[in-house]
């Protein structure tokens, strides 16, 4: 089996670690833990979906388009909590969904990967998560960050749209071009998922444990 | 006989204090001649000049207070006797000055007539009795001190005993039929014994020593 | 644009995610010890500013205790000297004059005045300065000051359980509190019965204040500067006070727990 096959099922498989540890706190879930755990969810749905897809040779990209605009679109609600500034959040989210959506209809077409919306949206979310740390830095609410469970979500959006965001950029370049590359090149996005969902999951945990104390 | 004059000096800061005194002093029957001072100083000065049979001190002065000028007299002049005049009446502090060697202690709260009875009761007995000074010697009495006595002879704590009862030289010579001399002799002798200064500290040790009850 | 061959693409490609994961790693690690370290900075902060407002509080008690040493040594040497001067006078006036009639009658008013002026002196200079606290100690104060107050419609009793000699500064905020609680439940509570009990524990002090008044209001007296006295002092000695009701169901009590820095018992035995 080729490598990348076994890097996008564990890609996909790594949803599960986190999906686990948010059911174990369903009840008990906070306004981030919730949108997380509906991430989770479209990811898995996602996957699931491009695989059947994939079996009958029906185009994918649009479902990774549809995905990656739902899950810009949770973690900008995620911060939108988190964070004070909420208005230019907003009017950020705002500009970016329509540019998305026209990008989407008018330019790129529905079927193609849409590569310069993407890479906004990498680089939106790498500002927003940079600046809400270095918010984090100024309230200092615990003795230890580590415990506190957006951290790690912070984190993770970061590992992931950083990791990914010079990927999504030349992706329609090396589609044209370098096809056999290009999958190659997607096991790097795969990483970053993994990487992502494992980080994802450290933030469930910490948020598991500290519920401990209520329980 | 008439009794001898009693010269008193007095030291007090307060001028109106001094000038009250001396008017005062003047109308006790038996009070000769009265000088005073300003605070302790002035007061030795006087005394290295002539010295009176009494001096009533008050005990907050400028330059030397009464706790040090009482020592002062006590050492260099041992016959004259000492009233202390104060407004603090703690025990512990007047038991510093019984050890001092101070004789009557008044309290300013008091009736000035008090101070004439305090005088020729100093004079008289070697020492004055009244409730600050039972309070002082009460207290005195409960705590143990450990004192190095030679062991007192049967004469001598008769003598103690009749000292304490508050009767003077004359009385006590004539109860116990021996001359005032000889009286002055013991009285010297088991002072030296118990290693205190005058009556009052007699009446203080004989306290301790269970001698004697309040 | 030149034209990138395949390789080069991957190389970018590669290396660009690379240097952004890496990045970000440096970001989280940097983020995690600046937060740790500011973190403790913080903490000492509160610790300095704590320790600084302690040590105001420690003066302003001190300065306190110091101006009224003053006041009641200056009051008490000053007036009451001027007053016994009055009262020699007014003797030798008595002793020289015949006074008859309304002059006598003025004469013994005159008197009359002066003797209270002097016991006010004495009890005004008392309070402030209570006598030879170093001499006498913490328990012996404390009696007298139940004796002092003990008067005609309230009675002030004081009870110990064992004994200790304590004399030093933080004794003497003890019994200023004592005073002050004292003196406010005579003036507010209405009672009867005043018993002030201190008990000497392995190395704390049990004081209790009881009496049989009108009790607590909860709003109302807690705002006086006497209060704000006692919580101060309270914290200088690390105590813990708290106000119930005593088993009596009538009145009030307060009880205060004054951890010592040495134990008892060794005095105990001493003094016992």
């Amino acid at each position: 089996m080729k490598i990348e096959i076994v890097v996008a099922y564990v890609s996909t498989g790594s949803v599960i670690l986190p999906l686990v540890l948010a059911i174990c706190q369903v009840k008990h879930l906070q306004n981030y833990s919730r949108l997380i755990l509906l991430l989770l969810l479209c990811s898995l749905l996602a996957d699931v979906l491009s695989y059947f897809l994939s079996r009958r040779a029906v185009s994918t990209t649009w479902i990774a388009n549809v995905y990656l605009l739902i899950q810009f679109i949770i973690l900008g609600m995620i911060y939108f909590h988190e964070l004070k500034h909420r208005r230019i959040l907003m009017l950020i989210a705002l500009f970016f969904i329509s540019y998305f959506v026209v990008d989407a209809f008018f330019f790129s077409g529905f079927f193609n990967f849409n590569t310069h919306a993407n890479g906004i949206a990498s680089l939106i979310l790498v500002g927003i998560s940079v600046y809400y740390l270095f918010q984090l830095l100024n309230k200092l609410p615990t003795d230890n960050i580590t415990k506190m469970p957006m951290f790690w979500v912070t984190f993770a959006v970061l590992c992931y749209y950083g990791g990914t965001l010079v990927l999504f950029l030349m992706n329609n370049l090396m589609l044209g071009k370098y096809l056999a590359s290009h999958r190659m090149l997607w096991i790097l996005h795969n990483i970053c998922n993994i990487l992502k969902n494992i980080l994802l999951a450290i933030a469930l945990w910490q948020s598991y444990r500290n519920l401990k104390p209520s329980l | 006989m008439e009794p001898k004059k009693i010269n008193v000096y007095l030291a007090d800061d307060h001028n109106v204090v001094r000038k009250g005194m001396i008017r005062l002093l003047g109308t006790f029957a038996r009070v000769g001649r009265v000088k005073e001072a300003a605070n302790g100083k002035e007061l030795l000065a006087l005394m290295a000049y002539d010295q009176p049979d009494a001096v009533i001190l008050d005990v907050e002065m400028p330059v030397m207070g009464g706790i040090e000028t009482g020592k002062r007299i006590a050492d260099s002049f041992p016959n004259v006797k000492m009233l202390i005049l104060t407004m603090h009446t703690e025990e512990v502090f007047i038991n510093k000055l019984v050890d001092i060697g101070i004789h009557g202690f008044l309290s300013k709260s008091a009736e000035p007539e008090e101070v004439e009875r305090a005088l020729y009761s100093v004079v008289d007995k070697d020492f004055y009795k009244n409730e600050i000074f039972d309070r002082a010697i009460a207290m005195a009495g409960h705590s143990n001190v450990e004192d190095k006595y030679s062991k007192l002879t049967t004469r001598e704590i008769e003598i103690l005993l009749l000292i304490c009862q508050e009767l003077t030289p004359g009385e006590i010579s004539e109860r116990l039929q021996i001359s005032e001399k000889t009286f002055f002799n013991h009285r010297s002798h088991i002072l030296t014994k118990t290693g205190v200064r005058n009556n009052v500290g007699l009446i203080r040790f004989a306290l301790q020593r269970r001698l004697i009850a309040i | 644009m030149a034209e990138l061959s395949e390789s080069e693409t991957i190389f970018i490609i590669l290396t660009s995610s690379a240097g952004m994961l890496l990045l970000v790693g440096a970001i989280g690690i940097f983020i995690l010890f600046y937060q740790k370290r500011m973190f403790k900075m913080r903490l000492k902060n509160i610790e300095t500013e704590q320790e600084y407002e302690q040590n105001m509080i420690k003066a302003q008690l001190k300065s306190q205790e110091q101006e009224r040493n003053r006041i009641g040594a200056d009051l008490h040497d000053s007036l009451g000297s001027l007053l016994w001067a009055a009262k020699i006078n007014s003797s030798f006036i008595q002793r020289t004059t015949d006074l008859q009639g309304e002059a006598k009658k003025s004469y013994d008013e005159l008197i009359q005045i002066l003797d209270q002026s002097i016991e006010s002196v004495r009890r005004i200079s008392w309070e402030l300065t209570p006598e030879a606290f170093q001499h006498i100690g913490f328990s012996k104060s404390v009696e007298k000051l139940c004796q002092r107050f003990n008067q005609q419609h309230l009675t002030v009793s004081f009870t110990e359980m064992g004994t200790y000699n304590w004399n030093n500064d933080d004794a003497i905020h003890a019994y200023r509190i004592i005073q002050e609680l004292v003196s406010n439940s005579i003036k507010h509570a209405n009672a009867t019965l005043l018993n002030v009990s201190i008990q000497w524990m392995e190395n704390r002090l049990l004081i209790f204040v009881q009496d049989n008044g009108i009790g607590f209001t909860l709003d109302g007296n807690r705002t006086g500067v006497g209060w704000w006295n006692i919580q101060q002092r309270i914290k200088r000695l690390n105590a813990q006070i708290s106000m119930g009701i005593p088993p009596t169901h009538q009145g009030s009590r307060i009880s205060i727990i004054i951890p010592l820095a040495h134990g008892t018992e060794k005095n105990q035995r001493v003094l016992g």
